[in-house]
Formats: C-alpha cells, structure tokens, sequence
C-alpha cells in the first residue's frame, strides 16, 4: 500500500458517508466526520464512524421546541431528498410527535444537480395551497436559496408565514461576505439556527488568527471549528494509543484475495490491526477545544449539545437566544446553565422578541383555511313537525328556522369564515331519527 | 626500575581506566537504549491521516485552512506526539454520492 493511513478526518457528506463507512469498518480505519449530520449515521452500523460534529437529531429537537414554545401544532418541511435531508426530517417527525405537533406536509425536492427554478416552482405552489404556514427548511445552500427566492417571487415571505431554516444558511451567513440585497430580502423574518460553540479566549485568538489569514475574504463557520478539533483528537488518540503500546501495521484483508484481475487491484486494501485499539483511544479522548470540552458520550455523540437561535433582519441576523439539550431554550448562553440543575419546565424558556417575516413582530397564526380543504358540512333533519325550529325551502337547498339563525349569527361572531355546506337528511313524511342520522356519519355513509 | 616499573604500571592501568571507562558507557547507553525501546516500542517519525472532504463548498473551504493550522499546531506542539509528525493527506470529495463513493473506493486503495 501506498501510504498507511490510520484515521481518516471526514467526510463532509452525509450522502458519501453512508457509502464509505462500510470500508471503515472492513478495514477498521476510524473516519472522523467534523460535518455529516444526518441523525441515522450514530447508528450501531456503523462502529467506525465517529462523529465530531453535532447530530441533526438535536438540531431537531431545538426546532421541535421552537415550534411548542410559540404553541403552533402543524408545519410544512421542505427538505432535500437525500439521505441528510430525509433522515432529518424523520428526526424532526419523531421530535414533533413527542410535543403531540406533527408534520402535515413534507416537500422532497431532488438532490440531483439538473433541478431547475421552475422544479422548485412546483413543489413550493403546492405548499402555498396547504393549511400550514409554518414551514421548516432543511437543505444545502444552492437548493436553499432557490427555495427561498422562489418562495419570495410566489409571495410567501410576507406576513403570516413562519420560516425556520437549519444551519446551512448559517454556514454561508457565517463564512461570506455581506451577501447582496436582493438576496437578503428573500429571506427577511427567517429563523436560523446555528451550532453553538462556547465563547473563550482560545476561540478569540484563533478567530483573529482567521481573519489574519484569510484577510477578512472567508468568515469563520461552527463546522471550521469542529474540522480544527478534530486534528487535535486525533493526535490525542494517536498519543494515547502509542503510549498503550500500540503500533502501526497492516493485514491483508483475506476477504479481498478473491477479487482478482480489476485494475483496481482491490487486494491491496489492508485492515488497520490497531483500529480497534485507536477506536477505543478517540473514545476516551477528553480536551478542551476551540468548540469547548471536546468529549464523546456512551451513546458515540459529542458532549452538550447547543443552538443559537438567529433572526434574520434587515442586512444581517441577530441571535434571538439558545437552545441546549440540558436547559433548554434561553437568552442567557447554554454554559450558565450546567453548574445548576437542570430546569425544563415550560415557564423556564425564553427568547428575545422576534421580527417575523413582513416586518411582523406579533407572533403569526400559523395557519389559514387551505383552498383545497374541505367544507363544514351539517347534517339537517327533514322535520315534519315543529318546522319552525328548522325546515327545509322549498324547491332549495336552503334551510330556515330558529336553530339555522342561532347558528349563522354565532358564525358571523367569529374572526375568521366558516365554509359550510347543509345537507338535509330525511324522506319528508316523518321526523328522521336522530340516532339514525349520527350511526349513518360514524360508519362513514354519505348522507347525499 | 622499581620507578620504570610503577611508571609502566600507572600508564598501563590508566589506559585499563580509559578502556573501562569506554566499556562501562557502552554497557550505559546499551542498557538506556532497551530501556527506551522497550518502554512503549519505538515511535514513528511520520504517523499518517486521511482527509476528504468537498474543497470547493462553504464549509470545505473553511475547513481546509482550519486542518492545516491544526497540523500546524499539533505539530508545534512539544506534549502532544513528541518527536512524531503528523501528516494529513488532503483528499477532495465530491457532495454527488455515486463520485463520493467511487472517489472515496479510490481513496482507498490509495491510501488505506
């Protein structure tokens, strides 16, 4: 082989990580991912892959609470569909259905490289017709900004609507310059989330180290952060696995001997005899970082998990709060909160104020009546006595009586319509039976 | 003569003294030597690491700086891996998953 590689930092692709983590585990070459986030790659699978950035699957649970915490029941989830959007979706499902909200829609968009303004055109229409307007956006920056621009043509950034975006969009606020204007205002009121990494001294010194470098063209993103951790782990490990006695050598992978005559030649691939032994080693690592202490739980995930919570507005963003798997959400940072006890309850979580989008700081609805939905519709029995309660107009579909009035005028009290439809039930000659009319709708008969 | 004698035997035995001393410092550093190898095994000079990553993206170009410096400082650093280098190998990967997997196959065999 050509050079022996122990560890191997990445990928950056949750899509290509699924692919190349059964050759980590054939070869037991540890990967260390500092960016794929999909939720299902911690599983048991998958022995080889450690992950040294955040789970989706908290990223999840902060929007999950997001959404209880302004007490809306039902979102729309417009998402990439490949194996990081999918499987976070499916994540933000399970993280919904604990707080009894759910996911009323979800919009796949292809991940494939030839989709098209007018895909896009497609999918969001649709969601425009939906009851929700709520709607969660999880997908890679060229596909996000599509669909925010696509949504901001179709008219739906205005007010009323309530857009909660992963970190993706973070990512690129983070690391470009100033973006232009117009696509700014494409994503007014949106809300944002970010992985947290604690403030210190470190992380100050290196940002200005950062922009020495990189002569202020390239901002500093959380993932950056998390690459740069990373290295130091593995040096770590491989100190520790050193200092235990272990030493680098390969085996030929036997399994491999039968694929013979490809130009690949494939049988050059060995197994790492130490990787077991490293495994252990990275994780047992415990430093501190530039992302904080850097320390992986029972369960293979990086320690204290944290989100800021940003608003976009105007030029720029500004963070509304945290959210952290041990507090909660709050406006203090996640760090103030792990000295004390944990404090869940709902009168605990706060966030500053925030300006929706169409320049709206009360706190939108999130949903109206959707144009493909169906109508309110009352069964009315044919009377044959006390007409005046209720009877039918002749030659109509009409009713008038005492009992229609009470209801119309209680109608015209609400702050919203009420499309309904009456539908007579009864053959004119005598008074239908009640209990009739209410076993016919439970068995689902229709009264037409 | 008794004086030649004595004179002969004190150039005699310091030159034994300078043997001596030479033999037992042999014994010394040979005992220091096992000593240091047997303690841990001899460690690399050079121990090597993988990377992949999409260069040209948001996060990966971010990333690429942030590894290097990492090295750099890992490097620099006289607690952590004394006396061995640690080398990453960058490696671009693409986000589309039939190249990632082909690429990171080739990757492999590469460097694995």
């Amino acid at each position: 082989m050509e050079t022996d590689v122990v560890a191997v930092i990445g990928p950056q692709s949750s899509v290509v990580a699924h692919t190349i983590s059964h050759v980590a585990n054939e070869l037991q070459v540890p990967f260390l991912s500092f960016a794929a986030t999909d939720p299902t790659l911690s599983s048991l699978q998958f022995p080889y892959f450690l992950r040294t950035t955040q789970s989706d699957l908290h990223q999840m649970t902060a929007i999950a609470e997001v959404i209880e915490f302004y007490a809306w029941k039902e979102v729309i989830a417009i998402f990439i569909d490949d194996d990081y959007g999918r499987n976070g979706v499916s994540a933000l499902d399970d993280a919904l259905a604990t707080r009894r909200c759910r996911i009323s829609y979800k919009a796949g968009i292809s991940p494939g490289t030839t989709v098209t303004r007018s895909d896009v055109m497609d999918v969001i229409v649709k969601v425009a017709l939906m009851e929700s307007r709520v709607i969660v956006l999880h997908a890679y920056p060229t596909l996000g900004f599509m669909v925010l621009s696509v949504a901001h043509y179709l008219g739906m950034m205005g007010d009323g609507y309530v857009w909660i975006s992963t970190d993706w969009l973070t990512t690129v606020l983070d690391s470009s310059p100033p973006l232009p204007q117009d696509t700014m205002d494409t994503m007014q009121g949106v809300l944002v989330l970010r992985q947290h990494t604690p403030d210190s001294e470190n992380k100050r010194a290196f940002s200005s180290r950062w922009n020495k470098l990189t002569g202020g063209l390239l901002g500093l993103n959380s993932y950056a952060l998390h690459a740069y951790d990373t290295v130091w782990l593995v040096a770590h490990a491989i100190d520790s696995f050193f200092n235990q006695g272990g030493t680098i050598s390969f085996s030929n992978d036997t399994k491999l001997q039968s694929v013979e005559g490809s130009n690949l030649h494939l049988e050059a691939m060995s197994i790492f005899d130490g990787g077991p032994l490293l495994l252990k080693n990275l994780l047992e690592s415990n430093f501190i970082g530039l992302t904080g202490p850097f320390k992986f739980s029972p369960e293979k995930s990086l320690i204290r998990p944290a989100y800021d919570i940003i608003n976009v507005i105007g030029t720029g963003f500004r963070r509304v709060g945290y959210w952290s798997n041990y507090s909660g959400l709050s406006i203090l940072p996640p760090e103030t909160f792990y000295s004390r006890p944990p404090n869940r309850s709902s009168s605990n979580q706060k966030l500053y104020s925030v300006v929706w989008p169409g320049n709206n700081v009360q706190k939108p609805r999130g949903w109206v009546f959707p144009n493909n939905g169906k109508q309110l519709r009352i069964g009315v029995p044919i009377r044959v006595s006390y007409r005046e309660f209720v009877s039918q107009i002749p030659g109509t579909n009409n009713f008038k009586g005492f009992c229609i009035d009470v209801f119309v005028a209680a109608v015209n009290l609400l702050p919203y319509a009420v499309p309904h439809q009456f539908v007579p039930y009864g053959n004119g000659h005598e008074n239908p039976s009640y209990t009739d009319m209410v076993r016919l709708i439970t068995t689902g008969v229709s009264l037409w | 003569m008794l004086f030649k004698h004595a004179k002969i035997l004190l150039c005699h035995s310091s030159r034994m003294n300078v043997v001596w001393i030479i033999v037992s410092c042999l014994v010394c550093f040979g005992v220091c030597s096992v000593g240091l190898s047997g303690n841990g095994t001899s460690r690399p000079a050079v121990v090597n690491v993988g990377a992949i990553f999409t260069f040209d993206s948001t996060i990966g170009r971010a990333a690429k700086i942030a590894i290097q410096e990492a090295v750099k400082d890992v490097n620099s650093n006289s607690s952590v891996l004394q006396g061995t280098k640690l080398v990453v190998q960058l490696q671009n990967s693409n986000c589309s998953g039939f190249l990632g997997m082909v690429g990171g196959t080739l990757f492999s065999v590469r460097f694995l």
